[in-house]
Parts: structure tokens; C-alpha cells; sequence
């Protein structure tokens, strides 16, 4: 299984390059190849992901060479790593399935790249590697963000590349700082010593490391990039960036940060930064005509809920944090399938028009989507807001429940908006890409099933009582986990 | 079972769930043969699923299932209204509200609890919160301001079931929080919303009496009746929560007639506006009967079932010295009489205009639920007693010992009186010479230019000016469209204030970069 660990890095890696050659010959064969591994890539996620819940400790580490940290590589996957894990493949073989065939060897490569790049982010065990994998990371995506080579695309990636070399820049001197200070970059080792730390070595370390992931998880105010990139990019990357790059950017600060700055004082900054991200993001996408600029700015907003629940320190909160990012990875993907689709297909994303050749799985999608996005009972949408008003109540935090209040209505003004043009919309279209209609149904579905897997996994467990869930509870395991810092 | 567990039917829940299958199925009935076939299948599938979505709220005691329920009606309402422009309002005001009601339910949950009984038990201000989608649901001021547009706005095949049961979900949050936590609603709170729902009251008579639209003069008639239960609700008094609970069943079944019959107009004539109505009842006899019927038991007139449960509402007012309050009430009552005047007058009697011809009695089978509707408020009104104990009983209420007999005795007695009244005047009309027709040029003198527009000729058009005229300034002053409209312009102030920040220019962000590597700057030297 430890090799399984490491496949889902290197396959991706390599196929990113022999895809890119293979298309030099046509891009079906492009196409098939990069379908070909990156469905091999998701069953291999499956495969760990069913491997780590099954067993006694609920993880797998994966030591390259044969070379014991902190001089080797290691890869770690716990619970919680092998549903992003999962997800994350899910999400890149379903963008890449939904995209247009004109699509070139290039994008497919890129794709490939992008997905290598994000299981390693989420796999490494070690804090240098982890920039690594950022950094191609942001390399591969703002290659994507300026596929379509025209103003617009290049002005986005531009920006999109100027903030995250900062970020990098950022990372680079946090990780710089935090290796002076302990000799080493493994992860659990550095969560060893970090007790030690002075109070304002650590404010610095973490201010570097909250700019450096923040910008590429879009916190405020670093977000300004996304707004630009999201709809510039050709829609199956809109769908991965906003789908999982963000949150892999999120969940790794909040993995370090569980790790190294356990001090309340940190978590009260997220709160607040998840507070601000959140309430800007609905202000400004409320008055958005653009629908792609209007979903990245709902993304933005979203990050800042799952930042608010992670960073709040009970059970509930990483429990909603969780269901918050997996409804949202299902249902923002599903939307910006849906609206890019369409909006390529009208050659216009102006709110009011871009659904003019709406079809009829485009209608369900967007419906679907929208109503899960916003957490309409009884999606797992709707299970991650209540969790998270519970949380943060039950945290003391009543101020932050009330605040989130006029913004969450503001989304769910606009959201509706989008899907009341969708479903208004007297079009018949088609679509062009047989695949996309699959994902469609096939997201479309997932979201409407989930809720009744999860909500049987609550109700099973005492009346709704989330203190008494049981170990049968994956998610609430793997929130302990979370909570708990597991380390190697 | 765990899920079972949580569900505890009880007589209230009993008394809702009767109640709302019991409309949805005349309302379906009538929907499948009375002929409107366009979107009746996406209709009914909605409203059976709200339908279930419902039961289950009656039934269930878990907050948070409680929350889930609520706010799946209120998302399925907003689709069944089918206006996503005309809803919007409704839309965020019930989101609004039902945040707050979200964090009553946390703040229930952190003090250890999942049962609905202890959500008074947390604080007050926590039984407030929790209550402040219902007040919002109700339509009392100030939370009216989305009522207009959702009502004029929705899809007509909806606006029964919205008007019946949705407007009145408010009275059965009330009721099932109320009765579980005695003693521990602030007088303060109880006291305020009956003054406001009796303002609320008198305003939508105003604004139904002043209405040129059929749907739009029964909607607000609606609001106006929802607010009187909804006082009587809150004053917690035995006489005022039966007739409460009697006027809802009386309601519903008047406003699930008269929509019937509304809405069969519309789907003939495509219209509701008074001005292009009239003289239906030389159609539609029989509907034209039922909806006499039931607009006299709207106006609270013997021998219908109207006057029950007014009586004892006014009774249980009283008896808890809320005398300004019955003022307000009577005074809604008094408009009532003007409204329903006007419905049947401007869509059954009347001028004869060109929508006449479009229109047919109804089937048989599409008249049945209007008919019963009728019977049952009929029923109501001469023999109220199982009404009031099916009440009483889903209160958990005793009536074997009735406070005063005035409500079965001295009503049978005013039933027969205006029994008698009624059939002096059917001998009275069969009797006396009838009305004849008269073509509209009759009264045309002097070569005077015949406008072409109806509303400039024809009386059916700003029928009670004088009226409309005196309650102006009060309508004006309690419409809070302005506050919905000050909202989006604060929001907007705000939104463009923040859009600065996602300019798309270069130049500002590069302003960011230098910003933060001054910080950086900064903090290195302080770490030397």
C-alpha cells in the first residue's frame, strides 16, 4: 500500500510530460492517456483511502529510498489526507472528463502536472517538499489560468503570478526561519520543538506562513488574484481551482498551524481573517454580473466558513470545516462545469445571457449545486452550517454566529439568482463534450446521496447528539485527528 | 428508530397534519379537473413533497430536525412561488430570520438540550430568536415588507396553498413552542406582537378593500385574518387559543374556496383585475354560491362558521382587558365585510364585460372541494361543538366545562335569525321585478368622447375611493417597502466600498505588495 502512496504522486508526474508528447500526434490520444491515469490515480486514492479507514491507526507512511526523516522524503496520509486525497482525484478526473475535446495536449499535460502537484501537497510529511509541490503548484496553474492565450487570460495569470510569487517568497522565508531554528523540516519533528518557540518568532513564522498559504487558499486580503483567474481559466480549471487547489492550500496551513501554533491567540486571528474573507467576498459577489467572477467570489466565501470552522478548536468545528469543504469541492465543481459550459457555448457570461443555450442536465446541475452550495436542507451543505453555528456558539464565539448572518442571506441572494436565469432559461442546447453530461448526472447524484449517508452516520448515534458519536463515525475520527495534531 | 424516536405526534400535531392533508388533497383534486394543465405536475410533486416536509414539522420535538423542516419549507415556498424576482424579498427576509433561529437552536444545543420545550429555558432573548421566523412567516409588522410581492407575484396554481397553510405556518411555531414553556414568555413580547398584529391586521384591510385585484384584495384578506389568530395565538387565553385554532380551520377552508374560484377565473380568463370582471354568476352559478357562502363567513356573518371563532377570539380579548386590541381587530373585521362586498360584486354581479365569454361552471368533480369547503364552514356555524373540541383537544385543553354557553346557544339563535333574514330576502327577490340589462352606451349624451380605457368609465374601477382614500396615510406609513429598499442601497454602499479591493488594476495591487513587504521589513527589524 506504501507504494500506492507514492504511485499517485509519480504517475501523474510523469504521464503529465508523455501525455503532452502523445498529443503531438492529436488530442483524442492526449485526451485518453491523461483519462487513462488519472482514473488509475482515483482508484489508487480509493484503494488508500479504504486501506487508512480500515486500519487500526487509521494511517500510512510511505519512506522513499529507505531513508528515515529527517534525512529521507516521506509521504504520510491519516484519515483526513485520504479524503482530500480522494477527492482531489475525483475532482481532476471529472474536470478533465467534462472538458471540451479541442482541449490540447497542453492542457492535458498541465492537468496532469496540477494533479501530481496536489496529492504531493496533501501526501508530504515534510515542510521543504511541501514547497515544492507548491510551488508547481502555482507554476501549472498559472499555465492554465492563461490557456486561452488572450488578454483577459494573460492579465489574469499575470496577477495570479506576481501575488503568488510573494506567496512563495513568503514560504520560502517562514520555512527558512523555522529550519535555523530546529535543523530540521520534518514535520512532526519541527511539532516536537515548536513548544519552545518565543512568542514572537512564532507571530512572524505564522504571519510568513498564513501570507504565503493564504494567498493561494484566497484569504482576505490576499485573495485578489482569484477573482481574476476563476473566470479566465478554461471552466474544468475554474472547476479544480475553486474545487481543490484553494481548500489543499487551506487544509495545509491548517495542518502546519495545528501542528506548530496551538496558542488560541492564532486561532482567534483565522477566526476573525475567516470572518473578514467570508463577508467581503458576499458583499462584493452580490453586485457581480459576471457568473464566473460571481462563483469565484461564492469560493471565496466559502473559504472563509471552512477557515472559520477549522479554526475553531472542538470536534464540531473540524466536523463541519470537513462537511463544508467536501459540499463545497461537489458542489462548486458541479457549477462551474455547468455555468462555464454554458457561458462558452452563448459566448457570454454576463448573468443575464450566459444561459441562453442552457440544456436540460445543465438545469438540474446548476440546481442542484446551488441549492447544496448554500446549504439548503438536507444537503451536507446545510449539516456543515448547522455544525458550524453549533461550534462556534458552544466556542463562545456568538459575536462571529451573528455576524455570518446578513452575508450567508446575501449569498444565497445571489446563488439564486444565477439559478433563476438557469432554470428561466427557454433554451435548448447541446452539449458539446458527451462526458460533461455524465459528471453532471454523476455529481448531480453524489450530492443528492450524500446527505443520506451522512445523516444516517449521525442519526445512528444518539439523537442528533454530536458528542456521542461513535468510532464508526469516519468524519468525526478523522476530526480528532485533526484536532488531536496527529504527527508521525 | 432513532429517527422515530425524535418524532413525537401529538394532538397538535394531530390537529395541523388533519388539516394540511385534508387541503392539499381538495387543492389537487381541483388542480387536476378543473382544466389547468400547464405546470400542474412539477406543482403537485412540490406541494406533496412540502406537503410531507410539513407533517414532519408538525410532528417532530428536535430543534435542529425542527430548523432543517423549516427551512425546507421556506426554500420549497420560494420555489413553488415561481418568481425568483417577486420572491426575492420573501426569500431573505425568511433567511434572515431563520439565522436567528439558528442560533437559538445552537445556544439550545450548548446548553444540553435538543428538545423544543427548552428553548424558552435558555433565555429570553434565545425564545425571541427562535421566534422570529414565525412573527416573519405571519407577515406582522414590521417583517411584512416581502407580503405584496409574494403574493401578487407567485404562481397562481401556489397562491391557495400559500395562503391557506404556508402564511399560517407562524401560528403553529407559536403554538408548539407557547404551550411547551408556560410561564416563561415575556409578557412584554406577548403584549407587543398583539398590539402588531392588530396594526398589521388593519392595514391589510385597508390595503385588501383598496386592491383592484382579485388574488391581491384575498391575499391581504388573508394577512389580515392570520394576524388576528396570530394575537389571539399569543395571548395564551383558553377562549382566544380555541377560537384561534377554530379560525384557522375556518380560513383555510374559506380561502381554499375562494382561490378555487379565483384561480379557475384566471385560467380561463387569464385575468383577476375587478375591472375586467363581472357577471359571473350568470356562469357559474353554483361557484358563485359557495363563494357567497364563504365570503360571509369571512366577514364573520351568522349562520356561517366565521362568527365562532370570532366570537371567541373577542371573547378571550376581553376577558384579558385587551380592549385597544379588540378595537383594532373590529375594525378589521368591519373592512372585511367591504372586501368580500367588493369580490363578489366585481366578479359575480356587476357589469357584463368581455371575459364573460370565456368562462364555464366548473365540473363536478373541480367544484366538490369548493362545495365542501363551504359545507364544513356551514357546519362550523350551526353546529360549532366537535370543531371546538377537535380545538380544544389538540390544545390539550378540556372544553366539557365552557367558560360562558354563549358560543353554541346564543349563536344558534343569531344563526336563526339571519337563517330567517336570508330566506325574507330569496322570497323577496323571487317576489320584487328584476334587473334588466343595459347596453354601456345608455347613459351617453352629447356627442362625449368614450374612452377606451375601462377604468376610466366603469365604477367596478377605484370601487371604494372614499375608503381608500381615509386609510392612505396609515397604509403608507406602515408599508416598510422603504426598509427593504434602504437595505439594498446600505449593502451596496458597503459592496462598493470593498470592490476597490478586487479592481482588477495592477498598480493597486502592486500597492499591496509594497504594503506587505514594508511589514515584512518591519517585523525583521524587530526581530534583530
Amino acid at each position: 500500500m506504501e507504494k500506492f502512496l507514492v504511485l499517485v504522486f509519480v504517475l501523474p508526474l510523469i504521464a503529465g510530460f508523455v501525455s503532452y508528447i502523445a498529443g503531438l500526434k492529436g488530442n483524442h490520444l492526449s485526451k485518453i492517456f491523461t483519462a487513462i491515469v488519472l482514473l488509475t490515480n482515483l482508484v489508487l486514492s480509493y484503494k488508500i483511502f479504504k486501506y487508512v479507514m480500515a486500519s487500526a491507526d487509521n494511517r500510512i507512511i510511505a519512506v522513499f529510498s529507505g531513508w528515515m526523516p529527517p534525512l529521507g522524503i516521506n509521504f504520510y496520509a491519516d484519515s483526513i489526507a485520504v479524503i482530500f486525497l480522494l477527492f482531489a482525484n475525483l475532482l481532476a478526473f471529472a474536470s478533465l472528463f467534462s472538458a471540451k475535446l479541442s482541449y490540447s495536449n497542453r492542457f492535458h499535460g498541465l492537468i496532469l502536472l496540477l494533479t501530481a502537484a496536489l496529492n504531493g501537497l496533501i501526501l508530504s510529511g515534510d515542510i521543504f517538499n511541501i514547497f515544492v509541490f507548491f510551488e508547481i503548484l502555482c507554476l501549472v496553474s498559472f499555465a492554465l489560468v492563461a490557456y486561452y492565450r488572450k488578454a483577459e487570460s494573460i492579465e489574469a495569470s499575470v496577477k495570479y503570478f506576481v501575488l503568488g510569487s510573494i506567496a512563495s517568497a513568503m514560504l520560502l522565508i517562514g520555512i527558512a526561519l523555522i529550519y535555523a531554528k530546529t535543523g530540521t523540516l520534518n514535520l512532526a519533528q519541527i511539532a516536537d520543538m515548536a513548544p519552545q518557540w518565543s512568542g514572537l518568532f512564532k507571530a512572524v513564522v505564522f504571519g510568513l506562513l498564513l501570507v504565503g498559504f493564504g494567498v493561494e487558499a484566497g484569504i482576505f486580503p490576499m485573495n485578489a488574484w482569484l477573482f481574476d483567474a476563476h473566470p479566465a481559466a478554461p471552466y474544468p480549471v475554474s472547476a479544480l481551482l475553486s474545487g481543490i487547489v484553494i481548500e489543499v492550500a487551506l487544509y495545509l496551513f491548517l495542518r502546519i498551524k495545528s501542528l506548530f501554533f496551538v496558542d488560541p491567540l492564532f486561532s482567534l486571528v483565522l477566526l476573525l481573517l475567516g470572518l473578514v474573507t467570508f463577508a467581503v467576498s458576499e458583499l462584493v459577489g452580490f453586485y457581480q454580473r459576471d457568473v464566473k467572477r460571481l462563483l469565484a467570489y461564492s469560493s471565496a466565501g466559502q473559504i472563509g466558513l471552512m477557515l472559520m470552522a477549522f479554526s475553531l478548536p472542538t470536534k464540531i468545528g473540524m466536523f463541519a470545516g470537513l462537511l463544508l469543504f467536501i459540499n463545497h469541492l461537489l458542489a462548486k465543481g458541479l457549477l462551474f462545469i455547468s455555468v462555464g459550459s454554458m457561458s462558452d457555448r452563448s459566448g457570454d457570461r454576463d448573468i443575464d445571457r450566459f444561459s441562453e443555450s442552457a440544456s436540460f442536465v445543465d438545469k438540474v446541475a446548476v440546481l442542484a449545486g446551488g441549492l447544496s452550495l448554500l446549504g439548503v436542507p438536507p444537503s451536507i451543505g446545510f449539516m456543515g452550517k448547522v455544525l458550524l453555528f453549533i461550534a462556534l456558539v458552544k466556542a463562545g464565539f456568538l459575536a462571529f454566529a451573528l455576524c455570518l448572518i446578513p452575508f450567508v442571506v446575501l449569498e444565497a441572494l445571489y446563488v439564486m439568482r444565477l439559478v433563476g436565469r438557469t432554470l428561466a432559461s427557454s433554451g435548448d442546447g447541446r452539449i458539446e463534450c458527451p462526458g460533461q453530461v455524465v459528471v453532471q448526472w454523476v455529481f448531480t447524484f453524489i450530492i443528492i446521496v450524500l446527505p443520506i449517508i451522512v445523516s444516517r452516520m449521525s442519526i445512528q448515534t444518539d439523537k442528533l447528539n454530536l458528542n456521542g458519536f461513535n468510532k464508526q463515525d469516519y468524519l468525526y475520527g478523522m476530526a480528532s485527528q485533526l484536532l488531536k495534531g496527529d504527527r508521525l | 428508530m432513532m429517527l422515530l424516536d425524535m418524532i413525537k405526534a401529538d394532538n397538535l400535531a394531530f390537529f395541523f397534519s388533519v388539516l394540511t392533508i385534508g387541503f392539499f388533497v381538495a387543492n389537487t383534486i381541483f388542480l387536476i379537473f378543473s382544466g389547468i394543465k400547464k405546470g400542474i405536475v412539477l406543482n403537485t410533486i412540490l406541494s406533496l413533497f412540502l406537503t410531507m416536509v410539513l407533517l414532519m414539522l408538525y410532528a417532530t420535538h428536535n430543534i435542529v430536525i425542527f430548523f432543517a423542516l423549516w427551512e425546507m419549507a421556506t426554500w420549497l415556498t420560494y420555489l413553488l412561488a415561481n418568481n425568483p424576482k417577486k420572491s426575492s424579498k420573501y426569500l431573505w427576509a425568511s433567511l434572515l430570520a431563520e439565522f436567528f433561529m439558528l442560533i437559538a437552536v445552537a445556544r439550545t444545543v450548548a446548553y444540553g438540550s435538543y428538545d423544543i420545550a427548552m428553548v424558552a429555558h435558555v433565555d429570553p432573548l434565545n425564545l425571541i430568536m427562535f421566534c422570529l421566523p414565525f412573527i416573519v412567516k405571519s407577515g406582522i409588522l414590521p417583517f411584512n415588507f416581502w407580503v405584496t410581492d409574494l403574493y401578487t407575484g407567485s404562481d397562481k396554481r401556489f397562491v391557495a396553498y400559500l395562503s391557506a397553510i404556508i402564511g399560517k405556518l407562524g401560528i403553529f411555531g407559536i403554538l408548539r413552542v407557547f404551550l411547551l414553556s408556560p410561564g416563561l414568555i415575556p409578557e412584554w413580547f406577548i403584549y407587543t406582537f398583539i398590539y402588531l398584529a392588530g396594526i398589521t391586521a388593519v392595514w391589510a384591510t385597508f390595503k385588501a378593500v383598496g386592491s383592484e385585484d382579485a388574488i391581491e384584495s384575498l391575499s391581504f384578506s388573508s394577512l389580515s385574518q392570520v394576524a388576528f389568530i396570530f394575537a389571539s395565538v399569543l395571548l395564551m387565553n383558553k377562549s382566544a387559543l380555541i377560537g384561534g385554532l377554530v379560525h384557522y380551520l375556518n380560513h383555510m377552508l374559506i380561502k381554499m374556496g375562494m382561490f378555487m374560484a379565483v384561480v379557475y377565473i384566471w385560467a380561463k380568463t387569464g385575468t383577476t383585475e375587478f375591472k375586467r370582471l363581472g357577471d359571473f354568476v350568470s356562469k357559474m352559478p353554483f361557484s358563485f354560491l359557495f363563494f357567497l357562502m364563504l365570503g360571509i363567513s369571512l366577514a364573520g356573518v351568522p349562520p356561517m362558521g366565521g362568527v365562532i371563532s370570532k366570537w371567541f377570539m373577542y371573547e378571550g380579548f376581553i376577558e384579558e382587558s385587551k380592549l385597544l386590541a379588540v378595537l383594532l381587530f373590529f375594525v378589521a373585521g368591519v373592512g372585511s365585510f367591504l372586501y368580500v362586498y367588493r369580490l363578489l360584486h366585481s366578479i359575480f354581479l356587476g357589469r357584463k364585460k368581455p371575459s364573460i365569454g370565456l368562462v364555464s361552471e366548473m365540473n363536478i368533480l373541480a367544484i366538490l372541494p369548493l362545495a365542501a369547503s363551504a359545507l364544513i364552514s356551514f357546519l362550523i356555524g350551526v353546529y360549532s361543538r366537535p370543531f371546538i373540541r377537535f380545538a380544544a383537544k389538540a390544545l390539550g385543553m378540556d372544553f366539557s366545562e365552557p367558560r360562558t354557553d354563549i358560543g353554541f346557544a346564543y349563536i344558534g339563535i343569531v344563526s336563526a335569525v339571519f337563517g330567517a333574514l336570508i330566506l325574507f330576502a330569496v322570497v323577496l327577490w323571487l317576489l320584487l321585478p328584476k334587473h334588466r340589462y343595459v347596453p354601456d352606451t345608455e347613459g351617453y349624451t352629447a356627442a362625449a368622447y368614450l374612452p377606451k380605457d375601462i377604468q376610466h368609465w366603469d365604477y367596478s374601477y377605484n370601487f371604494y375611493a372614499p375608503v381608500v382614500r381615509l386609510g392612505d396615510k396609515f397604509v403608507r406609513l406602515f408599508s416598510l417597502d422603504w426598509l427593504a429598499r434602504f437595505w439594498k442601497e446600505y449593502i451596496a454602499a458597503i459592496g462598493e466600498l470593498f470592490r476597490g479591493i478586487y479592481s482588477g488594476s495592477l498598480k493597486l495591487y502592486g500597492f499591496y505588495l509594497m504594503s506587505v513587504i514594508v511589514l515584512v521589513l518591519f517585523l525583521k527589524e524587530m526581530l534583530k
